[in-house]
């Protein structure tokens, strides 16, 4: 089955460029949302999400990727230009990604994310900070 | 016939008056080998003469005929010590050898018919088994026989050594009053006769009083000491003066004397006791003053200097403390009270932990300790809690005051609110990171509007590719040198040698070491940040895909050097494939770097293809590496 990804994203050309290359990868975009409302719609077709911080409707980003994750079983990558904002970070997300990314550290990020999700090997991006919590919450 | 002195005295009489040892020695004494022969034989005016003398209370002896024959009574053996009896009956000379001439002078004396009187005469006798000095006055006079002429000398010994002693013992003492009185020039002395009222006293006190020293000497009434007293002090003295005289007790009052001529006043402090007749009236009045002007100067310096530390310490607007060597508050000044609404009341050294915040105590009090221990200047933010109750941001600092050994003997510190300028600067972070934020977003988005563009133009995918990746590396060099809040500064924030570790991490691979960089660093800041990335993005790209970073085991070396007011870099590649000078096209990427080194940073650059790998020799000015030098050359120029 192919994996279906959310991007959560305000940066329409970014968030573009995200679903072409997730779908150049052979993966299945379930659709970019810009802000909380639309991001928990489209949440029960999602496995991963790549989700920003910052987004229409302010910093939102944190309490979306903790719904996605604990609520929706999402695996969950963060991508935002001020990565400090999560601190520890979130519990049941997977790490986090500093932007701007090259198309090689997005591709390795949503490689990852997806091996993750199938409990397979992979590495992370070296720029990609792993959350300490190696075990998904009900997984 | 009893060969006695007494030769008609019953045998009753002579019992009693043999009770006087020595009378009973005459009487017992062998006379009859001795020069002057047996008793009898002696003439009547001798016989006579001895009789009178042994009667006597006073001390006497007897030098008789041309060898001084001694003969004494009780009183003279008393004299004699330890001498008496192996002297009686004995040559004078051969009595006491020790003053054998005096003797002989005296002896010759008496036989010419001459007398001498001699007061408090010393002689050194041995007299206790030592010889000492003894004192006497001592009376010569002849005796006379029955045809006038002498038959020897007889002296009346009176004993002086004990007053005399006493005398040098009192001079000794009254030698040393006078040096320590006259050594002073701050104690004066008096003495008054409250009788008769007159105070007379010595020099120095004449001084103190601007007195006459002879009149002072002579005696003056009271009334004209107390004429010099201040006015604002003389009912005050004579008070103290009037209950010492009444009780009989000790005077102990400090006053000021003002010159009636020039004006000038000295403190002085008067002790004395009145001495009570059998009546208890007080008849005597002696004492001492001291002048005590300069201790008073000093005082009123110390309080005047402490007057203005105060006064100084309390227009500051921080707030000021201090502390004893060991660190116990003795001080604050009154802002301390007025930001901490503490009571003035309350001790010093108490409530001072309780208004930092709980969170700040146990480093402010590590802080503290750590400089009350090495003596270091102590300095911290913290919060300290507000009279309104609220906490507010303040800067405490503290020194040492040293002694002339470089002991600390105290801390002064100070505490200032700094809360207005710390949230400011918390501000400015937050806007700045912000910011930061924001134009890391923009190169997001440049990065997705070049990716997508080029979607739609499959032909220029390696030119998009190449672009974004250009995009990407100034991204970084903006990452890189964003202002960073003070407290947390980043490591080697704003070096050369940190930027390019970033640039090039992603060649780098664990365990290999692709990237070495040797020799000097160099300080860099935001303006040639820019240019240096883009530099550094065009020769790795071009060493990935035609140098060292495209093989498995090549690597690159960096190193950096000052030369003068140029900073060089050589930047050189080993282990890749065999290179060539590329002379067809002048590519983009190459331009890049002209554009970079030599547009941007005023510098040059020279490539090499050396046989084992490229190299390419970078030298800039110092000054276009960072903003201060190029404030510096052009204050110098």
């Amino acid at each position: 089955m192919t994996c279906k990804i959310l991007v959560v994203e305000d940066e329409i050309f970014v968030a573009t460029e995200i679903e072409y290359v997730i779908e150049e990868m052979g993966f299945e975009s379930v659709g970019i949302a810009s802000d909380q409302k639309s991001a928990l719609a489209l949440a029960s077709d999602a496995d991963v999400a790549l989700v920003d911080l910052n987004l229409t409707d302010g910093p939102s980003g944190m309490a979306i990727g903790r719904i996605l994750a604990q609520t929706h079983g999402v695996t969950v990558l963060f991508m935002t230009a001020n990565p400090s904002q999560l601190g520890e970070g979130i519990p049941g997300t997977v790490g986090v990604l500093p932007k701007p990314v090259t198309d090689s550290e997005l591709r390795a990020a949503v490689a990852y994310a997806v091996a993750r999700r199938e409990a397979a090997e992979a590495v992370p991006p070296k720029r990609m900070r792993l959350f300490e919590w190696t075990t998904p919450l009900g997984a | 016939m009893p060969r006695s002195l007494f030769p008609a005295a019953s045998p009753e009489v002579r019992a009693r008056l043999e009770q006087s040892p020595t009378l009973k020695l005459i009487n017992d004494f062998d006379w009859a080998t001795s020069l002057l022969g047996p008793i009898p034989d002696w003439p009547e005016s001798l016989k006579g003469a001895i009789r009178v003398m042994m009667a006597a209370a006073s001390p006497m002896v007897m030098m008789v005929g041309p060898d001084g024959v001694l003969i004494y009574n009780d009183s003279y053996a008393e004299f004699a010590g330890e001498r008496h009896p192996a002297i009686f009956g004995q040559p004078a000379l051969e009595a006491w050898p020790e003053i054998a001439d005096f003797n002989a002078d005296k002896i010759a004396m008496g036989l010419r018919g001459e007398t001498i009187v001699l007061r408090d005469q010393e002689l050194v006798l041995n007299r206790h088994g030592q010889p000492e000095s003894g004192w006497m006055d001592l009376h010569y006079s002849p005796i006379l026989n029955n045809d006038g002429l002498p038959l020897g000398t007889l002296c009346l010994v009176h004993e002086t050594t004990d007053r005399i002693m006493a005398e040098r013992a009192l001079a000794r003492s009254e030698e040393r009053l006078s040096l320590a009185l006259g050594g002073s020039t701050l104690i004066g002395t008096w003495d008054w006769d409250v009788t008769r009222n007159i105070v007379t006293a010595d020099d120095k006190f004449a001084q103190l009083y601007n007195l006459d020293p002879l009149h002072a000497g002579l005696g003056l009434p009271m009334d004209d000491l107390l004429n010099v007293v201040h006015p604002d002090d003389a009912e005050r003295v004579r008070v103290d003066i009037q209950a010492a005289l009444n009780g009989g007790g000790h005077l102990n009052t400090e006053y000021r004397v003002v010159s009636p001529i020039t004006g000038e006043t000295h403190w002085v402090i008067a002790t004395g006791r009145a001495r009570l007749d059998a009546e208890g009236r007080a008849e005597r009045f002696p004492g001492v003053v001291v002048d005590v002007s300069e201790q008073r100067r000093v005082a009123a310096a110390l309080e005047e200097s402490e007057l203005r530390f105060r006064t100084l310490a309390n227009t500051m607007p921080q707030m000021v403390w201090s502390t004893l060597s060991d660190g116990t508050h003795d001080y604050y000044n009154d802002r301390w009270y007025e930001f901490t609404g503490l009571a003035r009341e309350q001790k010093a050294t108490e409530g001072w932990v309780d208004v930092y915040h709980p969170d700040d105590q146990e480093r402010a009090a590590a802080t503290w300790q750590h400089s009350l221990a090495t003596g270091e200047e102590y300095k911290i933010e913290h919060r300290l809690r507000h009279n309104s109750g609220d906490y507010r941001w303040t800067l405490g600092l503290a020194l040492p005051v040293r002694d002339q050994d470089g002991r600390v003997v105290r801390w002064f510190g100070t505490l200032t609110d700094i809360h207005e300028t710390r949230l400011a600067a918390e501000e400015r972070e937050l806007v700045a990171q912000e910011l930061s934020h924001r134009i890391k977003n923009i190169f997001a988005v440049l990065i997705g509007i070049v990716s997508l563009s080029a979607r739609s133009r499959p032909e220029v995918k390696s030119f998009a590719d190449e672009l974004r990746q250009r995009i990407y590396a100034l991204g970084e060099a903006h990452d890189f040198v964003r202002p960073h809040h003070q407290s947390r500064p980043p490591e080697n924030q704003g070096s050369l040698r940190s930027l390019l570790e970033r640039l090039l991490s992603p060649y780098r691979e664990i365990g290999q070491e692709r990237v070495t960089f040797i020799g000097e660093d160099a300080e860099i800041d935001d303006g040639a940040a820019t240019p240096l990335a883009l530099l550094f993005h065009e020769l790795a790209t071009n060493s990935a895909k035609y140098g060292a970073f495209s093989s498995g085991d090549g690597s690159v070396s960096l190193t950096g050097a000052t030369e003068g007011d140029k900073y060089r870099l050589v930047w050189k590649e080993h282990g890749g494939p065999a290179v060539v000078e590329d002379t067809e096209t002048i590519g983009f990427g190459t331009r890049v770097i002209n554009l970079s080194v030599e547009g941007q940073l005023r510098g040059q650059v020279t490539r090499l293809w050396e046989p084992d790998g490229l190299r390419v020799d970078i030298v800039v000015p110092v000054d276009a590496l960072r903003r201060s030098a190029r404030l510096q050359s052009q204050v110098g120029t």
